[in-house]
């Protein structure tokens, strides 16, 4: 004899019905539960329907690069990893009438490559290094911005400067001295000697005491922001790079000549704002 | 009595609507052809151990359709290469960790999910009116196209989690087991999560008018 379901035990056991995971005799049960109960059908029905639009859904496929930039990227991995470097075979040397131009040819690529290598390795170790100083001054920019200040003053040769007089030193009018947008207050400002060229950092107070810190410099600087994602966002004219940063949002977009790097924003509405006050006041600007 | 656009047969093997696999399924590796327990993939998946290129290369080859459908749907689009080419280093790193006690497959799509669930959360804090994010290529016209764009705002509306379930089971044709397993869920939720999401779809659809229950 079949055993019975109601109402409330069909329509918890709903999907497993129609996915086929039910086993045969609970299965007869909501089969002759179904045949009576329209309300519980018609759900059985909607499911069905859901079903059919999914399945009509574009699936999309992997650009047709992927694999090549994955593959590009596990060759640069192992090929840099410690393993390799330690089981790396030793050189043969060659003898013969032949041996001194031999040595000679190898001398010059062997520098070659070395040379790269080592460029190549600097630039590596400097990009990790940067990171690291920014990451701690990420860490501690919210609890303390004097000393979030302090780390790049520290690690970078750098100075306090009022926002008018840092002219002279980077050459180009910061973008904050021309003032800041409402409901922001500028604290400080420096000039600080990084490795890729000076940038200007200023640090703003919002009216709850918290911090914002906006960098003016050449050329973007990803390395700041190490191997956390970035994203790409659109505001007005401008394309924004946002990345996490803990429980604060940054991001980095060119403004007109320079680029601007805000770090310690609350949400994408604050970087839009700022993008967008940044924007007016640059186009307001006499050329 | 049931309405008219629900036929049913009530004959003693009742036709009642049933979930058919769906075709993007198929692109699945064939897991018939080999005997029960056997993972067609456990071979490949040694090779790439080894740090050979070409396995790896067909390991991608098989599951990266697979692995992109996932982070295109869960993460959206626009990020979905960059999921993806993270979920495929993170599997070749860390293959070693592999245990072989799911299949190859399952243990990659575990990755997918996790990934793609991840770069959502982290990238939830960035979306906001103000800012304008790529939009999903829109190629179909007329009902149909209507329907498609309102179930696509359906999923981007319902949990991320949810979500991932529904289209581990719809769009991957996953047993219950295997998104139990892909999940890390017991796989006595997994029916009443289906529930849920499906039910939360359908009622948006029907508040966009799109369902006739």
């Amino acid at each position: 004899m079949n055993r019975e379901m109601d109402c409330t035990e069909a329509r918890e056991r709903l999907s497993d019905y129609f996915d086929g995971e039910m086993p045969d005799d609970q299965q007869r049960a909501m089969a002759d539960h179904l045949a009576d109960c329209e309300s519980c059908a018609l759900e059985l029905v909607s499911f069905a329907d859901l079903s059919t639009i999914t399945a009509s859904l574009d699936h999309p496929l992997p650009p047709a690069g992927l694999w090549g930039e994955i593959a590009a990227q596990l060759q640069t991995e192992e090929t840099l990893s410690p393993e390799n470097l330690a089981t790396a075979q030793p050189f043969r040397w060659t003898t013969g009438r032949y041996a001194p131009l031999v040595m000679a040819l190898a001398a010059s690529v062997v520098f070659a490559i070395g040379w790269f290598g080592y460029q190549s390795n600097l630039s590596m170790i400097g990009n990790l290094a940067i990171a690291s100083v920014f990451d701690q001054y990420f860490d501690t920019l919210h609890q303390d911005p004097v000393a979030a200040q302090q780390i790049l003053l520290t690690k970078y040769d750098g100075q306090t400067v009022d926002a008018e007089n840092a002219v002279h030193l980077v050459g180009y009018r910061p973008a904050v001295a021309d003032g800041v947008p409402a409901g922001y207050s500028l604290h400080t400002t420096n000039v600080i000697r990084m490795p890729r060229g000076d940038c200007v950092h200023s640090q703003f107070q919002r009216a709850d005491g918290s911090t914002l810190a906006i960098f003016e410099h050449d050329g973007e600087r990803p390395a700041w922001f190490g191997k956390r994602p970035a994203t790409q966002a659109v505001h007005g004219d401008k394309n924004l790079h946002v990345v996490d940063v803990d429980q604060r949002v940054a991001a980095t977009w060119r403004q007109g000549d320079r680029h601007l790097t805000v770090v310690g924003a609350h949400n994408a509405e604050e970087l839009g704002q700022l993008a967008g006050w940044f924007g007016e006041r640059t186009n307001l600007m006499p050329e | 009595m049931i309405a008219a656009s629900a036929p049913m047969n009530t004959a003693e093997t009742p036709d009642l609507p049933r979930r058919k696999p769906d075709l993007a399924a198929s692109n699945r590796v064939q897991e018939d052809a080999f005997a029960p327990g056997i993972d067609p993939l456990a071979e490949i998946a040694a090779a790439c151990r080894q740090g050979n290129m070409a396995a790896r290369r067909q390991l991608y080859d098989a599951c990266s359709q697979h692995v992109y459908r996932v982070a295109a749907r869960v993460a959206g689009e626009q990020d979905a290469a960059d999921v993806t080419q993270q979920v495929f280093l993170q599997a070749f790193r860390s293959l070693d960790k592999f245990d072989g006690r799911s299949r190859v497959e399952t243990w990659l799509h575990r990755i997918a999910v996790n990934e793609a669930l991840q770069h959502l959360r982290r990238n939830r804090r960035h979306k906001h009116s103000d800012l304008d994010w790529e939009p999903m290529d829109k190629v179909d016209s007329g009902r149909q196209a209507e329907q498609k764009d309102a179930l696509e705002q359906a999923l981007a509306n319902i949990d991320p989690e949810l979500k991932s379930i529904f289209l581990l089971r719809e769009v991957e044709d996953y047993s219950y087991h295997d998104i139990a397993e892909s999940l890390h869920i017991p796989e006595g939720t997994v029916g009443s999560r289906l529930n849920r999401a499906r039910r939360d779809l359908q009622q948006q659809l029907q508040e966009m008018g799109f369902s006739r229950t």
